[in-house]
């Protein structure tokens, strides 16, 4: 009975392969980090030190300093909280709006079901960042819940595809039939039987979103139009460009934390998906 | 009409941003007519309609002499010719990688290049531009760099490069699990019994059926492809689509991003209607169907 209350998330975390545990043991580091890091930094992420400008690594500051003499490591650690705010919300939205459209979608059919797919393909004329390029940039000075908004506008569409496509597979099959002859309501096939059956395609595509987010969250405050906050990843990145000459370590700090973080995600999604698609597990 | 809607909402005032806060009362409502923005939102939308059907998208106030048309005119064919460079080399990396990860499966050959493509989907491409320039450019000076003139011999190498990283991490990997498909079909091995050279197996028959999948993702990618173009202008401070836009939305200049907007979201569906077309070139059974 244990092993059958368990979440399908933790049983295919169980079985995974050894560079899937990498990438969940990345994002259990990282999760903590945001959860703690603006406890463990030593110093503010916005203290200024005009005479400490660039200062390379040292005990005092194990990353070196940034051109306002702050120390590169606080900033990195305040950082990844925006960063688990940001991908956390714009994840937890698009999987709930995307879902349920893509469910209702499937299951109902008909008009709701054209209007629902027509308004996807619109959104989809547009290519992704071009998109949350133009709504960030409706907002003078766009805050967390502007990004998460802009992310979310497109960001839903994959994840109604992907359920109404599930849904379709199995919108004739006989328990969804023979719920509908006992007289189980449209929302309780729904609820009830349809969406447990397509989880695993979600879970690993929200594990692979989470990537996805966190690049494009970076690369719209590299392009000056994310959250302004001076030590979002992003913008640190476009901070250390600017003073690329003067020193790597600027530039690298956040890059190598932005991408070791997306590789922790593509690692445990890719883990995940060889877990639980059938197909895969057999070939 | 979704990207007139959008740019109408921006708070900001267009003209504060092209004057300066000390222009004139009378400066200001010259500028404002000229722009049309004292005119209520339907007209000001009819406007935008009229530019399209006119071939300008619109003028450049207040000479009114440089038209929308001509400045994109200027600054997507750069876009364009890096777009198509990171994809052409994307392309050239990916297809070899993918078809010996799939032809050596589960040896060390194919772990190094799923290893590899999974470090390109995971490095962003404002990391990996950078360390491109610190270290071909400004420690090695083997290629042109961003203070050279676009027009420099091999100066697309770097930016194509960077741009192309990405996809060719996702196209690898797609060839690769495409390529595991067609190789255990019969057609494979008939081919083989026949007594084909390796090559000419791999490539006309493997290859060409597992194509289908590949086209279709080099579609789907040509979007991130374009956005990642907009990073990669910046980066290595080449003029295009990118420069042009991201200044447009700075100074709030509307008809520039509704131009720079649209004309990119045009491209984008029809190299997705050159993918439908290339499906029937590559699989002539499609064409029937």
């Amino acid at each position: 009975m244990a092993a059958r209350s368990r979440s399908p998330f933790m049983q295919a975390v169980r079985g995974m392969s050894v560079s899937g545990w990498i990438g969940f043991s990345i994002l259990i580091l990282f999760t903590l980090l945001a959860l703690l890091g603006p406890l463990l930094a030593p110093y503010s992420p916005t203290a200024q030190d005009l005479d400490g400008a660039f200062q390379a690594p040292s005990a005092a500051h194990w990353l070196g300093t940034d051109e306002q003499g702050t120390d590169l490591l606080s900033m990195l650690l305040h950082g990844a909280r925006i960063a688990a705010i940001i991908s956390g919300s714009v994840i937890a939205i698009n999987v709930v709006v995307g879902v349920s459209l893509g469910v209702i979608a499937g299951a109902l059919g008909g008009w709701v079901e054209e209007l629902i797919m027509r308004v996807i393909d619109v959104l989809l004329a547009f290519p992704g960042l071009l998109l949350n390029l133009a709504i960030v940039a409706v907002v003078k000075k766009p805050g967390v819940g502007h990004l998460v908004f802009a992310l979310c506008i497109n960001g839903w569409v994959g994840y109604a595809r992907m359920a109404r496509g599930q849904v379709l597979a199995l919108r004739n099959r006989e328990f969804v039939e023979a719920a509908r002859s006992i007289g189980v309501s449209r929302l309780g096939i729904m609820r009830r039987h349809l969406l447990p059956n397509i989880t695993s395609p979600i879970i690993v595509q929200a594990t692979l979103g989470f990537a996805n987010v966190i690049l494009i969250e970076s690369a719209l405050s590299f392009l000056g139009f994310g959250a302004q906050m001076p030590y979002s990843w992003g913008a640190l990145l476009d901070q250390g460009q600017t003073y690329l000459w003067l020193s790597t370590r600027y530039v690298l700090a956040p890059g190598i934390a932005i991408a070791v973080v997306v590789l922790g995600f593509n690692l445990l999604g890719d883990g995940l998906r060889d877990r639980l698609d059938p197909k895969r597990q057999n070939s | 009409m979704l990207v007139f809607l959008l740019i109408h909402v921006i708070p900001g005032d267009p003209v504060d941003n092209l004057l300066g806060e000390h222009a004139t009362a009378e400066d200001r409502a010259k500028m404002r007519e000229c722009m049309g923005l004292d005119l209520g939102m339907a007209d000001q939308f009819g406007r935008f309609l009229g530019g399209i059907t006119d071939g300008t998208l619109g003028r450049i106030c207040p000479s009114k002499r440089v038209t929308v048309t001509s400045l994109i005119a200027r600054a997507f064919p750069r876009t364009l010719e890096l777009a198509f460079a990171g994809m052409a080399m994307a392309l050239l990396m990916a297809l070899p990688l993918g078809i010996a990860a799939a032809l050596r499966r589960g040896s060390g050959l194919d772990a190094g290049a799923m290893g590899l493509s999974l470090v390109g989907l995971s490095v962003p491409y404002m990391v990996l531009g950078p360390v491109l320039i610190m270290v071909f450019y400004v420690k090695l000076g083997w290629l042109p760099g961003p203070a050279d003139p676009p027009s420099a011999r091999g100066a697309l190498v770097l930016p194509a490069f960077a741009l192309g990283l990405h996809l060719m991490a996702i196209l690898s990997r797609m060839t690769r699990s495409s390529m595991l498909d067609v190789l255990g079909e019969d057609y494979m091995r008939t081919a083989r019994a026949k007594g084909l050279t390796p090559t000419t197996v791999i490539v006309k028959h493997g290859l060409r059926n597992a194509l289908i999948p590949i086209i279709t993702i080099v579609g789907i990618q040509f979007g991130g492809v374009l956005s990642g173009a907009i990073l990669i202008e910046k980066i290595f401070a080449r003029p295009g689509m990118g420069t042009l836009l991201i200044d447009a939305i700075s100074e709030r200049n509307y008809p520039v991003i509704q131009g720079c907007v649209l004309c990119i979201a045009v491209t984008y569906v029809l190299v997705n209607l050159l993918v439908d077309i290339a499906y029937g070139l590559v699989d002539p059974r499609i064409r029937v169907n």
